[in-house]
């Protein structure tokens, strides 16, 4: 098959060699060359699909190089890291199963676990002798829940989230290249426990071996070099406990959080839509672990879904939590908009791994199951009302196919599901 | 008298937020119940496995949030409205505070506003049936004052903050006050006036 363009801009962002400086200057001629086709709406889509592959391929170049950033030389040391080591030279392989990533981060709330000091204040006396010991605990941690793992299963939150605040001890190769600069999470926050090596120099002066004159991690106040420059949500970074509560925010969504984001967001992109202010307060109060920043994403990506599409400006958005399943379903109708689409169209069956549908899978990779509802054609052309699940528990050993089911019931526009595991 | 029980799975939270004489004096109410280690421990799991009825003679739970998984929280929730009870949670990983009284009454704040210099008087108190709001713990009797006086600060925060989140954050609060206290946003001035001249 011919290649496009857009396959040679795809190409050329692959490339490792390029640096910074030509992976702006494509961007600029691929915006250009795309300037000519299409809405608006088409263009930026375009575009983000190329910047959203480069994404993805980040991720897997870091996969290569992980082994090499923890410089402990001990043989023992080198025993204790064989699973990971294993693990690192294994086929890269996705993985969708949105309980295990929850089960991960729920260790951080394990009593007596190292991971739990990571985000909870240090209230017990003697809980570490010195910085190394919580650090060396630290490793083992990774090494005994097999976290490295996480990689496969959502990558943006171990290498942009879990990996740079917890594990990281050194730079890694795409970082010292140049490539990218060292910070996670949406904040891009220049700190974690481990690099750069400012707690530890702070915990040698202040926590090791003080006893009960020692000074916790959580009260070191930030140098003003790593110091965000703005606000956070409103509060000045200060102290590493600021920090923590920032990666805290990062993996989960707490009280009115989701309400708060969800409300955010549609200001921004559906702000003259009808949608019921009543109905959105029963996202108050759906606390579930997650990468909050991806779900977000995927949500936002929702919203421009329904604005590309202009059937009604009704929107329904609800959370409800299961007793019975142990999930909250986070369903967003776009009343009487449907799709009528043919079930085998290459949008909807993810063939090319290009368009929106398809972002929203990567985006909720091992997040939560997630499926779409609405009114498509048969192969005679015939109107059939069906669910096509496109992340479902098997949905590795079903070749990653999205599942359609034919429904009977009457249904109210275009539905989108989200269910979050909550254990 | 209202009996109270302080559930705190993390007793050297409160040594690090109150001190000696704060502490012991906790220990000495004899309207509070404050289980300790084991016992802490296996009511919480009692608690996350749907059973609640340890709780029953209590008229405030107190409980640090966290140590709560979803079946817990839920079986709490379930508990003060049926038996109206009074619930305050805690933990160091909330932001912000919240109150609500329209099914039963609940608070939900920051560890470090929990463990607060007025913790054992409103405690005192409410055992003495004499608070009149679950705020108190946080804003002392003139908690309606000081709400209206907060709410007027928010406002100002409001018009000039640019950053959307935070302005729905400000919003919300805002709301929940103007719930509370029954004002609207044109009479606040006028009622905080009213109280101020009342003092």
């Amino acid at each position: 098959m011919a290649k496009t363009k857009y396959d040679f801009i795809k190409e050329l962002f692959e490339d490792k060699k390029i640096n910074q400086n030509q992976r702006g200057r494509i961007l600029e001629l691929a915006s250009r060359e795309i300037s000519l086709e299409g809405t608006l709406e088409e263009r930026v889509q375009k575009i983000e699909e190329i910047l959203f592959s480069k994404e993805d391929e980040e991720y897997k170049s870091e996969l290569i190089d992980t082994f090499e950033f923890f410089n402990e030389k001990t043989d023992s040391y080198k025993e204790n890291r064989k699973p990971e080591n294993l693990y690192k030279h294994s086929k890269s392989e996705k993985k969708h199963n949105p309980k295990k990533v929850v089960e991960w981060l729920k260790l951080f709330t394990l009593d007596n676990s190292t991971l739990k000091y990571c985000t909870h204040l240090w209230d017990e006396a003697g809980l570490f002798a010195e910085y190394a010991d919580f650090a060396k605990r630290i490793d083992d941690q990774l090494v005994k829940y097999r976290i490295f793992e996480l990689q496969k299963y959502n990558p943006n939150l171990y290498w942009n989230k879990l990996y740079p605040f917890l594990f990281q001890k050194e730079l890694t190769e795409i970082q010292k290249n140049g490539k990218i600069s060292f910070g996670w999470g949406q904040h891009n926050i220049k700190l974690g426990w481990q690099y750069p090596d400012v707690m530890k120099t702070w915990c040698n002066e202040h926590y090791d071996q003080k006893g009960k004159d020692a000074e916790l991690p959580f009260s070191m106040q930030l140098p003003a070099e790593i110091r965000p420059s703005k606000p956070i949500t409103g509060k000045t970074i200060i102290s590493f406990e600021d920090v923590v509560n920032i990666f805290k925010k990062e993996i989960e969504f707490r009280d009115n959080d989701l309400f708060v984001a969800i409300k955010g967001a549609i200001r921004k992109e559906l702000n003259e839509y009808d949608i019921n202010i009543n109905e959105l307060e029963n996202l108050k109060g759906c606390s579930f672990y997650t990468n909050t920043e991806y779900v977000i994403k995927a949500i936002t990506r929702i919203f421009w879904m329904i604005k590309l599409r202009s059937e009604s400006n009704r929107v329904q958005i609800t959370c409800n939590y299961s007793k019975d399943t142990y999930e909250y379903d986070l369903q967003i109708i776009h009343f009487n908009s449907f799709s009528d689409k043919e079930f085998g169209h290459p949008k909807l069956m993810l063939k090319d791994n290009s368009g929106d549908l398809s972002i929203l899978r990567t985006t909720l990779q091992s997040l939560c199951d997630f499926s779409i509802t609405s009114r498509f054609k048969d192969q005679n052309n015939n109107q059939v009302n069906a669910r096509i699940e496109y992340l479902y528990n098997g949905v590795e050993q079903n070749n990653w196919e999205p599942k359609i089911e034919k429904i009977t019931e009457s249904i109210e526009g275009f539905r989108f599901n989200l269910k979050f595991p909550v254990l | 008298m209202n009996e109270i029980i302080l559930i705190e799975d993390r007793p050297g939270r409160q040594k690090q937020f109150l001190d000696n004489e704060q502490f012991d004096m906790l220990c000495k109410k004899s309207y509070l119940n404050m289980p300790q280690e084991e016992i802490c421990r296996a009511l919480i799991n009692e608690v996350n496995s749907n059973n609640t009825s340890s709780l029953l003679r209590f008229s405030l739970v107190m409980i640090h949030r966290s140590s709560l998984n979803r079946n817990g929280l839920k079986a709490i929730e379930d508990l003060c409205n049926v038996q109206k009870m009074d619930l305050i949670l805690f933990s160091g990983g909330l932001s912000q505070l919240i109150y609500a009284k329209e099914k039963y009454q609940s608070l939900s704040l920051n560890s470090k506003e929990f463990y607060n210099n007025h913790l054992i008087s409103f405690l005192d108190k409410y055992s003495q049936e004499k608070t009149t709001s679950l705020l108190e713990l946080v804003y002392q009797s003139n908690w309606k004052l000081e709400l209206l006086m907060r709410y007027r600060l928010l406002n100002t925060k409001e018009m000039l903050e640019k950053d959307e989140i935070v302005k729905i954050i400000l919003e919300e609060e805002m709301k929940q006050i103007e719930k509370i206290t029954k004002i609207s946003s044109d009479s606040v001035n006028s009622e905080i006036n009213k109280i101020i001249t009342s003092l």
